[in-house]
């Protein structure tokens, strides 16, 4: 039976490339680690947002949510692993090949200033993240995703860390 | 009965036998769907063909879907319950004579996320003394893919198929039928409001949208067999094959006892389906690929379907209620989230011939 | 393929298929390869929405984002 379904498959054929390999984009981690984690802990990693685990983007953030359970931890400083996890998940929401439609930009802002729709924005009645595109906050996400880098060792703010 | 081995593409084909009207037929159904996935759905439709000539069939249909959703797929996404519903109307018209019938159709279909039109040509003959019968069926259907709540969310599917199928009877007892049918999809096959997982540095998963590949070639070979025996059932057999070139391959086979009474019918039926998944389909993805999709549809699964169903036909055929009654379960061991489904289907028609 | 099909053809061509008088039973109702069009097409609209296949059956209606 396997031998007719192979057969079977080899004559039509599948295509080509189904399991090609995605190309992230590319972009700086110290970068990400100094400038653009700060603008995710504070306006996307609240427990009823993005630091909700059931939700498909979600973040680790200090007193919100956080890798290990232990409630001790809740306001210890963001682990390598956390912080790893965080740029992951910020690249699989960029699209490398044209990075000015990737959601990471287009989901927190207002569609009057061209973004998506954002059910963030109507949950809480809070309005978008960014209600316009000069916001300093949305420039450091662009300014990220446009391929800006920083000195290796740059860190967030009040990380502890060098 | 006028013997007939038209091949249905449209609906307006009138190889059926439900109670048939020298002027008019009306079709009144309703079904309802429920699973432990925390899905329900209420389907109702409503059907008039009608003879105004003798040769010419115009047939018209209203089918309304009513849906409600807390299914895993959902429940993912820290969102609420879904309800939603769909309308769809077609309208037909068929010639049909002693041995050769044509028939077009028009389907639209709407939802607060999906527009739908859909066109079908069929047409079939009778050769050989009306012991074999070719039939051809094309169709398109363009689909416009929106995203619920979300106006600046814009996708087009489009479709189109075809299909070819001969009918012959082998004895006074048997009728046996094999059809191929083909149809090839381009444009956006994924679902808005699904991720598929990746596994992330830390372990836990990152959520990447769901992509599927753009063009779906899908091919089917068919073989049904009736069979009659005693003094008035039918034993109806089917076999399906299925391959695509995203890798999926699939059987499909089932069979049905029809028991008729004097004016009853009673039936049983069962459908077992087996499905190999797609090529790029992973539970919780290694690494990042260009094609990641989260339907457990396009997994391994296997599912099987069991049924009874009742009809009274009295006033000569010119009535018809039927009951129906169908258990199902869905088997995924590739799909972590939902290792299985579980759930039934109920349905209650009506056909007044006039 | 095709000598299969010639053969198939060339059977039936030949006087061996079903007289007329005898096809009583295969015009009974029960025996139609679609009774019932709109039952057919709601039975195939949850299978062709629930499964990874399609085609075959007739049936299943419009496009649809039962997905």
């Amino acid at each position: 039976m396997k031998l007719a379904v192979v057969f079977v498959i080899g004559a039509i054929g599948c295509q080509d490339n189904l399991d090609a390999k995605l190309d992230l984009a590319a972009l700086d981690r110290p970068y990400f680690d100094c400038k653009v984690q700060p603008v995710l802990t504070k306006s996307c990693g609240a427990l009823a947002c993005h630091g909700d685990p059931l939700r498909f983007f979600h973040l680790f953030s200090r007193n919100r949510n956080r890798l290990d359970p232990d409630p001790m931890q809740l306001n210890a400083l963001m682990t390598t692993a956390e912080r790893d996890h965080n740029f992951a998940a910020a690249l699989a929401v960029i699209d490398a090949d044209n990075t000015d439609k990737s959601e990471i930009l287009l989901k927190p802002l207002a569609e009057a200033a061209g973004g998506w729709y954002h059910e963030g924005a109507e949950l809480y009645k809070g309005g978008d993240v960014f209600t316009a595109k000069d916001d300093p906050d949305y420039q450091v996400l662009t300014d990220w995703i446009g391929g800006a880098t920083e000195v290796p060792t740059c860190m967030e703010p009040g990380s502890g860390l060098p | 009965m006028r013997l007939q081995l038209a091949i249905v593409v449209a609906l307006t084909a009138t190889a059926h036998a439900d109670p048939e009207g020298d002027t008019a037929t009306v079709v009144a159904r309703t079904s309802g769907y429920l699973d432990n996935d925390d899905t329900a759905i209420s389907t109702s439709t409503i059907a008039v063909k009608a003879k105004p000539k003798d040769e010419i069939v115009v047939s018209a249909r209203y089918t309304a879907d009513a849906v409600s959703s807390a299914s895993v797929d959902v429940i993912t996404a820290a969102t609420e319950r879904w309800t939603e519903l769909r309308s769809e109307v077609a309208g037909g018209v068929a010639w049909v004579d002693s041995s050769m019938q044509l028939s077009a159709d028009y389907i639209y279909s709407h939802e607060n996320d999906w527009d739908s039109h859909t066109i079908g040509l069929g047409g079939s003959r009778d050769f050989l003394n009306h012991n074999l019968t070719l039939g051809l069926g094309a169709g398109y259907v363009t689909n416009a893919v929106g995203r619920r709540d979300d106006m600046t969310f814009s996708e087009k599917l489009n479709a189109v198929s075809g299909s070819v199928r001969a009918v012959w009877p082998a004895s006074k007892d048997d009728l046996l039928q094999v059809s191929y049918d083909i149809a090839r999809a381009t444009g956006y096959q994924a679902s808005p409001y699904r991720h598929a997982f990746a596994r992330g540095p830390a372990g836990a998963l990152i959520a990447f949208p769901e992509q599927n590949p753009e063009l779906r070639t899908r091919h089917a070979v068919t073989l049904r067999w009736n069979h009659h025996l005693l003094d008035d059932t039918a034993l109806r057999s089917h076999l399906r094959a299925y391959v695509d070139d995203w890798g999926i391959a699939s059987v499909t086979t089932g069979t049905e006892l029809v028991y008729g009474l004097d004016d009853f019918e009673l039936s049983g039926n069962v459908r077992v389906y087996a499905q190999r998944h797609a090529r790029f389909y992973q539970d919780v993805y290694d690494e990042p690929r260009v094609y990641m999709t989260a339907d457990r549809e396009l997994s391994s699964f296997q599912d099987v379907f069991a049924g009874v169903r009742a009809a009274w036909v009295p006033l000569d055929d010119k009535l018809s209620i039927d009951l129906s009654f169908t258990g199902f379960y869905f088997r995924f061991p590739e799909f972590s989230r939902l290792p299985s489904r579980l759930g039934a289907t109920a349905g209650l028609g009506l056909v007044w011939a006039l | 393929m095709i000598r299969l099909v010639l053969a198939v053809v060339a059977v039936l061509a030949s006087g061996c298929g079903v007289k007329a008088y005898q096809r009583g039973h295969l015009a009974k109702s029960k025996m139609q390869f679609n009774p019932s069009p709109e039952q057919n097409q709601l039975e195939q609209h949850v299978y062709n929405y629930r499964e990874g296949s399609v085609g075959g059956y007739d049936g299943g209606g419009g496009g649809c984002g039962c997905n």
